[in-house]
């Protein structure tokens, strides 16, 4: 799954990646709901999040001619994204908000984002019950580790798309996934 | 049976780094097997619930964005190029434009000089007529020959007026 999808963003770097990037009404449509998913579930802020993918995009298209398609077109955009994203977290005024709002995510609303596997009272209650300590955890986590953690287990990028769009080493990308992973498994109820 | 899988080998299992040891233990052991299903679990329940917030804020977002940058877009996109050539063209004609500006002044200057001269002849000039004879007297100019020949007549009058013969 993971090959194709990689495969598929090698195919797409291939054709002519800088015309994709031209038009800029196509970059939004094909990519505005990824990069404000990230953006969303980084800042948890819906209109942060929106001029985040809006200045991704915008810069992207901008910067067009100087894409010279050594990753995909995706990875870029993560790439710009994972920048803007740090730039806002790292605002002092934002940080404010965040801490006072940290524990006001709408966990109903999110609870209620759950699949259809998720039947019956108990099943959705366990279910709810998960996403909020993954949410909590991740919430908790150190920048780096939540952003490599997120493009790991929410855009499903691979290592290497991971460390192209973060700039680290696959290495180091590798001891922040595992570390991030460690504290969700503790959050979610490891014994270990 | 091996020992249970380290909190790092689950991480791995989870991200796909699985031995022929480890496959083998998680088939073995129920409760890593648990553990990792649960983890599993989680992670998945957490992407989709990402997704289905984000599905639902997006298209809001996105019309959001839209309106405020409808608001602007034209300024930043449409009149970009003639803002960028006006600003090209300004910047070109800045040191043409100093020259001439310096031109200017310095014609100005001087005309001003000119003037100012002009002023302080007429000045020194325009002397009342009942005063010319004095300001015959006086000499204005540096040239002392006019002034000792216009003395000089002037003596030669006023001899000549009040009847000494030399």
């Amino acid at each position: 799954m993971q090959q194709v999808a990689s495969a598929g963003f090698l195919a797409e770097a291939a054709e002519s990646p800088a015309r994709e990037l031209e038009d800029f009404d196509a970059l939004v449509s094909k990519y505005w709901p990824k990069v404000f998913r990230f953006a969303l579930a980084s800042l948890r802020d819906p209109d942060a999040a929106g001029d985040v993918a809006q200045d991704c995009l915008w810069k992207a298209h901008l910067h067009a001619a100087g894409f010279r398609g050594a990753s995909s077109v995706n990875t870029w955009l993560m790439q710009i994204a994972v920048n803007l994203v740090r730039d806002r977290a790292r605002n002092r005024r934002l940080r404010f908000w965040k801490q006072t709002r940290e524990s006001a995510v709408d966990w109903q609303e999110l609870g209620g984002r759950l699949p259809e596997a998720a039947s019956g009272p108990e099943a959705t209650a366990a279910a709810r019950e998960q996403v909020e300590a993954v949410w909590r955890a991740t919430a908790r986590l150190p920048e780096r580790q939540r952003t490599v953690f997120l493009l790991r287990f929410v855009e499903e990028m691979d290592l290497l798309e991971i460390a192209a769009a973060t700039g680290l080493r696959e290495g180091t990308v590798k001891t922040h996934l595992f570390r991030a992973l460690e504290a969700v498994r503790r959050q979610v109820g490891g014994v270990r | 049976m091996t020992e249970h899988l380290s909190g790092k080998r689950m991480a791995g299992w989870v991200c796909g780094e699985r031995t022929p040891e480890d496959e083998r233990h998680v088939r073995e052991c129920a409760q890593c097997g648990a553990e990792i299903a649960r983890l599993e679990s989680a992670l998945g329940q957490f992407r989709e619930s990402v997704r289905g917030w984000s599905d639902q804020r997006s298209p809001a977002a996105l019309e959001r964005v839209r309106t405020v940058a409808g608001r602007r877009a034209p300024a930043r996109v449409w009149f970009r190029w003639p803002v960028l050539v006006a600003a090209a063209l300004a910047l070109s004609v800045a040191p043409v434009y100093k020259t001439v500006l310096d031109h200017q002044r310095a014609a100005q200057a001087l005309a001003d000089a000119q003037l100012m001269e002009q002023v302080d002849r007429e000045v020194s000039e325009a002397v009342p007529t009942p005063m010319q004879p004095l300001a015959q007297l006086v000499s204005w100019d540096s040239t002392s020959q006019d002034s000792s020949q216009s003395s000089s007549q002037t003596n030669s009058q006023t001899n000549s007026q009040n009847g000494d013969v030399r």
